[in-house]
């Protein structure tokens, strides 16, 4: 393991997420609460606390992490010494089942929670019956499974969504799962018995995405297996980065036609309309960035691929077809000199279109590299990723 | 050593976060002290919780061996004199309809004739956090242990945050139990049955 610190959180989330269905759901909400408020002595003493009052045994690399971690922030690394420790974990049987919609009351409580969230890419819900006496409270119990991308912040995510639902009074195991990482047998199976909870933007499958982990070898999240969402092979893309998500937007809706049928309002009070997040095949020229040449307008909003529905924030401001080609024919053409498409623009269009230009006009002048890369899009990745240490949230690499 | 333990986090019910307090004395009834000392006071401290002189005292000597910082130790604000508790209690549960109570049941067949248990009392708390039963229970030993047990007993009936309430005999009752105790009803007897729960 690097020293490197900055790691820590994300390290610290995939020992507790490594526990779950061990350690009682209380003590793993309490040591993701203490982890998401920066608290992780906390959280980890918490977590090496309840292990040794439950007799819960661990293996091996797993003391070997706690240690590390404790030794990080600077706590007692010789309070491992009494964990129990065993080399294959004993069978906890858990049953999953989404028969009765697990989301049926909790949807829009989810949706709410997930909105001001970032990256957050699907959120489904299953039963869970655990053997007598494992968890209080009465059988199945509700579990949210939360995925999250690579921007996402899994310590946050998992806080935010456990205090929404107990604001509410609602009592959930609340886990998320990172894009691209191993499934242990318990999420797998969890995810594979699961439903999914229609938030903005999200696809809903009704067949869970998952793969399963493989059969009796539970564990660590850094050893490779099976993967959320089968993406080992493909990963995809990297999601387009949208300018600040406006507020939670119903699904049917998209981002651009709720923007213009609020712009009335917003346009006064904001100093230039938001920004679209589009994909529009862009290369560089010597003149500067133009569109792409290609037959029409509408053909090359043919051309354009299908958008993937995986970040709600994209989704959400993504242009319609026809607003795409009536904006690429806009652009196609001089600003000073309006089109007639450019003529029959709305207000709200001609900002946008204005917006664009103003863009491009900028990123001419800075000599900003471009790449073919099919879409254009604001990237902060590279700034998160330098604040969490590591790419992908300190997982390794698959 | 333990008695010690016990009687602080005795002391620290309605003062400590539920969540937190059922965990430290199911710590203690394990004999993870060790976590136990470094918790603790960390807890104590970011809450800004407050102790008596004899808190403090009992806090340094049951926790200190295994490991507490002393420098965190002594940080914990003083205290003259424990305030009234801020909750109220209640025989019965405000927000429950009149059926049976299968706790209740459980405890009673569980505690009734048992050695080294007394009177075993019950009630309701309302506070901030909703409505919680109280179990007061006087025991002559094994207090810590018994503690824990119960406690895991009420979490398996459903209880998330158990307020289990383990009385050693002689004890002078913080405010906070006086006012429980005032308003519970008897439960069962175990087999210490002169072992009362007595308002101080």
């Amino acid at each position: 393991m690097t020293n490197d610190g900055v790691g820590l959180p994300v390290r610290l989330h995939d020992l507790l997420l490594s526990m779950a269905g061990r350690v009682d759901d209380d003590a793993l909400s309490l040591a993701r609460e203490f982890l998401a408020v920066g608290e992780l002595d906390r959280s980890i003493e918490l977590l090496v606390g309840t292990l040794l009052a439950g007799g819960i045994p661990v293996l091996p690399d797993e003391r070997a992490a706690i240690t590390w971690i404790l030794h990080e922030v600077r706590s007692d690394a010789s309070l491992t010494d009494r964990l129990p420790v065993v080399e294959m974990l004993p069978f906890l049987r858990h049953r999953f089942t989404s028969e009765t919609d697990p989301a049926s009351d909790v949807a829009s409580l989810l949706t709410r929670a997930v909105s001001v969230l970032p990256d957050v890419r699907s959120v489904r819900c299953v039963w869970r019956s655990s053997p007598a006496g494992a968890t209080p409270g009465p059988l199945p119990q509700r579990m949210v499974l939360v995925d999250i991308g690579p921007q996402g912040f899994a310590p946050a995510t998992a806080y935010r969504v456990d205090a929404v639902l107990r604001k509410a009074g609602v009592r959930a195991s609340v886990e998320v799962l990172t894009t691209g990482t191993q499934l242990s047998d318990y999420h797998a199976s969890a995810v594979t018995s699961s439903r999914a909870v229609p938030i903005s933007g999200s696809p809903v499958t009704p067949s869970p995405p998952a793969q399963p982990a493989p059969p009796a070898q539970p564990a660590m999240a850094h050893e490779p297996a099976a993967t959320w969402f089968d993406q080992s092979e493909e990963l995809p893309a990297p999601a387009p980065v949208a300018e600040p998500t406006p507020a939670p937007e119903p699904v049917e809706e998209t981002g651009s036609r709720r923007a213009r049928s609020s712009s009335s309002n917003l346009e006064g009070s904001q100093p230039f309309p938001p920004k679209p997040v589009k994909r529009i095949p862009i290369v560089p020229t010597e003149a500067g960035i133009e569109l792409l040449p290609g037959p029409s307008p509408i053909d090359r909003a043919e051309m354009l691929p299908e958008p993937t529905p995986i970040n709600r924030a994209e989704v959400t401001t993504e242009l319609k077809a026809d607003e795409l080609a009536a904006l690429q024919a806009a652009l196609a053409e001089s600003p000073a000199e309006p089109s007639s498409v450019d003529a029959n623009l709305s207000e709200r269009e001609r900002a946008l279109l204005q917006q664009l230009h103003e863009e491009l006009a900028q990123r001419e002048q800075t000599g900003a590299k471009t790449t073919d890369s099919g879409r254009w899009q604001i990237d902060r990745s590279s700034s998160r990723q330098s604040a969490f240490g590591v790419a992908n949230n300190g997982h390794q690499p698959q | 050593m333990s008695d010690t333990c016990h009687e602080l986090l005795l002391r620290l019910a309605g003062r400590l976060p539920d969540e937190l307090l059922w965990r430290y004395r199911d710590w203690a009834a394990s004999d993870a002290y060790a976590v136990l000392a470094r918790s603790l006071p960390r807890t104590l401290l970011h809450g800004r919780i407050p102790l008596t002189d004899h808190e403090m005292r009992l806090l340094q000597d049951a926790l200190v061996p295994y490991g507490a910082e002393p420098g965190a130790v002594s940080s914990v604000k003083g205290l003259d004199e424990l305030p009234p508790t801020d909750y109220t209690f209640s025989p019965e549960s405000p927000d429950r309809v009149p059926m049976g109570d299968s706790a209740t049941v459980v405890l009673g067949a569980t505690l009734r004739g048992r050695h080294g248990v007394g009177e075993v009392r019950s009630c309701w708390r309302i506070g901030p956090s909703g409505v919680n039963r109280v179990l007061l229970v006087a025991a002559t030993t094994g207090h810590a242990r018994l503690t824990g047990e119960l406690q895991r007993v009420l979490r398996a009936l459903g209880e998330h945050d158990p307020c289990v309430e383990v009385v050693p005999s002689g004890l002078d009752l913080p405010p906070y139990h006086r006012a429980a105790l005032a308003a519970s009803e008897p439960v069962c007897a175990g087999a210490e049955s002169d072992e009362h729960l007595v308002l101080s």
